[in-house]
This record gives C-alpha cells, structure tokens and sequence, in this order.
C-alpha cells in the first residue's frame, strides 16, 4: 500500500471518524491547545456578546476571573448587572471589533484621545461614545464622565498588566468610524446615542489584513505591558443583526465570520501564546448534529453554550487533581462574597422599624367623629 | 365624613399618629370629619403584603371593610437610609444632577448618579412593587407619601434606636450631604413609579426640611431615621389636599 500524506491520519484529521461518526453533542475540533491555564492564573475576558458566555463560565468553575472595575459594597446583584459591573473583567461593555480593542487599549494607555470623546445628550445626560449602553442614562454630568472614564481606564490598564491568559471573541468586521480620527463606535452613532451624520462618520467593513494589523498592533502593545500575557481568540457565532452593507445580511455575516476566521488563524500561527478556539465550528458550522440556535436563528441556546464550554474546559483548564480542587474551593468561596455589612445594615434598620411599628395602635376611644 | 386607610412600612405609623391626633381634636378637612384607619405591612395579619405577585388579599378586604374612599401609602422609605446611614469599608459620594452644588467628600470613591439610582432601585423593589400591587388591586384614589428626609448626623448619634446604636459611631457615619442626596434620589424613584402607576405623589413639605436638606427639629422622631407626630398631621393633611383636588377638582 502506497504512504502519502493522507495514509496514516489521526482521526481527527479524516472527516469520516472526527465528524460523520461522532455522537450528537460529542464533536471536538479542538486538537490540542498550545496551553492550559490553572486555577490561579488570572483571566480577562473581552469580546461580542458571545463573550459573557465565557465569563460567566470561568467563574462558575472556580477559574480566577480577573475583575479589575468592581461594583462598589453597596451595589446589589440586580444593580450590577444592569450597570454591567462584572460582566467582563473592566466595564468596557461589549467589544465587537479588532479596530475597537485596539483603540480602547491606546485609550486607556493616553496614546490616543478621540476628538469626539463624549456625547452630550441633554443638560444632564452624557454618554460616553465607546459605551453607550454602560449604565441607564449614562452619565450627569462631565464632571462625572471624566471622574468614571478615568477610573475606568485605570481599570483596563490594571487588567490588561495584570491578566495571565485574555480571551477575546471577534464578532463583527462591520463598524462606524469618525472620518476626522477614525475612532470607532460599537454602535452606530444616532441609534443609542450622539447623532448621525454621514460628513462626520463613515462605515467601514474590515478585511482580513486589517484585522490582522490590528490585532497584531494590540498584541504587541498588550506584551509591552505583560509580556508572559497569553491569548485565545475565537470567533463569535452570533450571527450580525443587521449589516450595512447593500446585500443581504447572510452574506454579510459569512463575510465577517470568514474574514475573523482566516484573522485569527493568521495570528495563531504568526505569534507565540496566542491560540484560536473554535467556538465558532461548534456552534456555526452545522456538524453537531445539532441545532444550536434559538428560534430567531441569531441567538444560542444553553445547551449550545453548554458544548461550546465543555470543549474550552477539556482543552484549555489543567485537569490535576490539585487543579480541580482550588478550582471547587475558588467556587465555594465566590458563592459566598458579598457584602454581608450592607445587609447587616439593612436587617438593623428594618428591625429598628418593626420597633417603631409596634407602636401603631390607636388610643382606645372612638374615633369616629361621624359627621 | 371623609374614610380613608392608610398602609404602609414604619413611616406610616407617624401618619397614624398624626390622623389619630388630627382625630382626637375633632379636626375637619373641607368641613368633614375624619374617619382614618393605618395598617402595618410587617403586622402578622397583612404580612407579606405581596403575595405570588399580587396584593394580599387581607388589604382589599380591609379597604373595603373601612368603606374607604381613599388610600394613603407609606410604602417603604427607609432604603436610602440602610444603604448610606453608615459607609463601608470604602467611603462613596457622588454628585446629584439636579444639585452638583452640593458638598463631595473630597476623599470618598465618587460614583455615577445612575449607580446610587440603580442601587436605590434594587432595594426598593418591594416598595415599589407594593405600590404596583395596591394600584392593580383596586380603582381608588392612592397617594404615596414621601418619606421624611434624614435626620442630622448629630441627632443619628445621639439618638440612634436600639438597633442601630451598635453600628453608628461618628467615623462611619455618612456625612448629612450624602444622606440628603440618597434621600432626593430615592424620591425621584418614588416620582416616576407614582407616575407611570397614576399615583398621587404627597412631598414633604418645605417647611420640615431645613436649608441642609435636614428633617427639620420639629418633625424629629424618636430614632434615627423616623418623624413624629406634627410631619405625620402635615403629611396626612397634604395628602388629602392632593386626593381632594382629584377627587374634586374645583375645590
């Protein structure tokens, strides 16, 4: 028998065994990661909107999530989503291209400032450009825009230092960008807020090589900072809500996910500690035998999410007993942080009440006073 | 005769007392007498005020067993007050939009407005959703009565009520600013939910509120947080003017 090339494949090389053969559910491209992190290495998450899915993973499994900007004590769970505290590691909010990370790391690191900066809605509400959609209302007042925004760069340069592994899901190569500086928005200005206007902004469509060059540009600014810092990428498989394109949204989503594929394959081979997942094959690519989108074929369903996590856990968490085991004590330990201060507090003030309740009663006469 | 009720949580108890010394003097409103019964929320027969989502049925049937025509509320009133009586660990201020004169704690963690309104939010939840309760469980006339604003530090330490004594020393206390400002913000929430609900809104009037944004001595309670009786007569009465001149719009 002839030896070729094709000969002696592993399995997962030979689509018949790694693919038609597979159990629903059970499908695995993931080969081998180039590393696997611990329980104590700190992680960054960064992305679309498929990225929440990845943090809120980690720290349901105990992995050290790094989280640079937290709530203040007084800030309830409830609050603190709607405020997007610990959604991601910074409240950055959703990060959709490789053009808006790389401006939001020269941003905090004071090496590029936006001419327009901040978007004044009313006498009392100002939004910040790059998030939008941060807080309800956005902001009160410049004053305290600029007092947050500084806290919040601070933040992402903290994260960025002091992060061991960055996860950052690419969603989107379509974007609109401030023809004066080229500063780009993660929404469109004019839908959540500022104002449109086709003279200051322009759309843009990214191409392999630009998101190559910028992600190239925010790696090295990232090793500038944190050289041992080690990367995934992966592609989100939501498909794009809208596109601006003229041609069907389809089209536009296989453009974008095909440019963000070859990217991140690009920067995979092209720097060290830097590996690609591929979420994006799991759920997108048809071959689970499964169908992993919801009824609005947009969004994932749990057990979509589901498979996708357990990949990411078998290939990139080291699985030592040792591991396992800080991992179940780190889990323990966030189910029970919180600030019990706040609720004593609470717990006080209402039992002061009940005291002053029990005084209700009226005096025994009749107060009927009837006319 | 004018028969109302009032339901509430702790503030409503120097509204009672006040209807019931309005009472006892024989006092009228628009020529009639009055004719007010108060309710607790944390009593054992109307707890929990809220049940599956919707108003215990006990609090209809107390409506309907006073023959009310109206109903004061006092729900909640205290959030702002278990959230920033005393700081944490990390002191916190911020500015108020709709006063940024006022004094910030030069060394305190400045937070956005929209954290301190979504914090206050999240505590409210059963204040609010009791006002959403009471206005789906019946037709009429309803009116939420703002709550007093905070008392001076001074007065918080030297009086805190047996509860809180143990947590409030002066270094932890937040300052009167701080206190006024959570205060106006909760109010702002009680506004809008009485708003969209169709809620008569009663405020404090100006005169219990001294140049600081302090409840003013003569409406001091017996503790920290709570008024007396003359704010809960004042209360009462400027509630019914509100409820009146619905209800009769050329009074």
């Amino acid at each position: 028998m002839a030896s070729h090339p094709y000969s002696r494949l592993p399995d997962y090389a030979n689509w018949r065994r790694a693919v038609s053969r597979v159990s629903p559910g059970d499908l695995d491209p993931m080969v081998e990661a180039p590393f696997r992190f611990g329980a104590s290495a700190r992680v960054v998450t960064a992305g679309s909107c498929f990225a929440q899915h990845i943090g809120r993973f980690l720290r349901a499994k105990g992995c050290a999530y790094l989280v640079t900007e937290p709530a203040h004590a007084i800030v309830g769970p409830n609050a603190r989503s709607v405020l997007n505290y610990g959604v991601y590691s910074a409240r950055y909010g959703n990060i959709y291209t490789s053009r808006q990370l790389l401006q939001l790391f020269e941003r905090a690191y004071g090496r590029f400032t936006p001419r327009e900066d901040v978007w004044r809605e009313s006498e009392t509400v100002f939004l910040d450009p790059f998030r939008p959609n941060i807080q309800p209302r956005g902001f009160n007042s410049l004053r305290e825009f600029e007092i947050d925004r500084a806290r919040h760069f601070k933040a992402v340069r903290d994260a960025f230092e002091n992060l061991d592994v960055f996860i950052f899901t690419l969603g989107l190569t379509e974007s609109w960008r401030m023809r004066a500086d080229g500063a780009v928005y993660p929404v469109c200005p004019g839908v959540v807020g500022g104002e449109f206007s086709g003279e200051k902004y322009e759309f843009i469509n990214l191409t392999v090589d630009d998101v190559v060059d910028d992600m190239s540009a925010f790696l090295e600014g990232l090793r500038g900072v944190n050289p041992a810092a080690r990367v995934i990428l992966t592609v989100s498989p939501v498909p794009l809500v809208a596109t601006a394109e003229a041609r069907h949204v389809l089209v536009s989503t296989m453009y974008s996910k095909s440019v963000l594929r070859v990217a991140c394959d690009q920067l995979a081979r092209r720097f060290e500690g830097v590996a690609y997942f591929p979420s994006y094959e799991i759920i997108a690519g048809g071959f689970a035998s499964k169908n992993y989108f919801a009824e609005d074929k947009r969004s994932i369903t749990e057990e979509g999410v589901a498979h996708v996590m357990s990949i990411f856990e078998r290939h990139f968490l080291e699985d030592s007993e040792q591991q396992t085991a800080m991992r179940l004590a780190l889990q323990l330990l966030n189910a029970q942080s919180g600030d019990n201060r706040v609720q004593a507090v609470a717990k006080a003030m209402k039992l002061m009440c009940d005291e002053e309740a029990l005084d209700i009663d009226p005096p025994k006469k009749n107060h009927g006073n009837p006319d | 005769m004018i028969s109302f009720v009032g339901f509430g949580h702790s503030h409503i108890v120097a509204l009672a007392h006040g209807c019931y010394a309005m009472m006892e003097r024989g006092e009228r409103f628009h020529g009639q007498a009055l004719k007010g019964s108060f309710y607790y929320f944390y009593g054992d027969e109307l707890s929990p005020a809220i049940l599956n989502g919707t108003l215990n049925p006990r609090i209809p049937h107390k409506i309907a067993e006073d023959d009310a025509r109206f109903v004061l509320l006092s729900s909640g009133g205290n959030e702002h007050s278990a959230l920033a009586i005393i700081q944490m660990q990390e002191r916190f201020d911020f500015i108020l939009g709709s006063a940024p004169e006022l004094p910030i704690d030069a060394d305190a963690t400045l937070l956005p407005e929209a954290v301190v309104r979504e914090t206050l939010r999240e505590a409210m939840t059963e204040s609010l959703d009791t006002l959403r309760a009471f206005r789906d469980a019946t037709s009429l006339p309803l009116a939420q009565v703002e709550p007093p604003p905070p008392l001076p530090g001074a007065q918080v330490l030297a009086n805190p009520g047996e509860f809180l004594h143990t947590m409030v020393d002066a270094s932890r206390l937040s300052s009167d600013s701080l206190r006024y400002k959570m205060w106006r913000v909760q109010c702002e929430l009680y506004r809008e939910s009485c708003a969209r609900l169709g809620v008569i809104y009663a405020p404090v009037p100006s005169e219990f509120i001294t140049e600081a944004g302090m409840l003013a001595p003569l409406a001091w309670g017996k503790d920290a947080t709570h008024a007396n009786t003359l704010f809960g007569e004042r209360m009462v009465t400027e509630a019914l003017s509100l409820l009146s001149s619905q209800l009769n719009p050329g009074v």
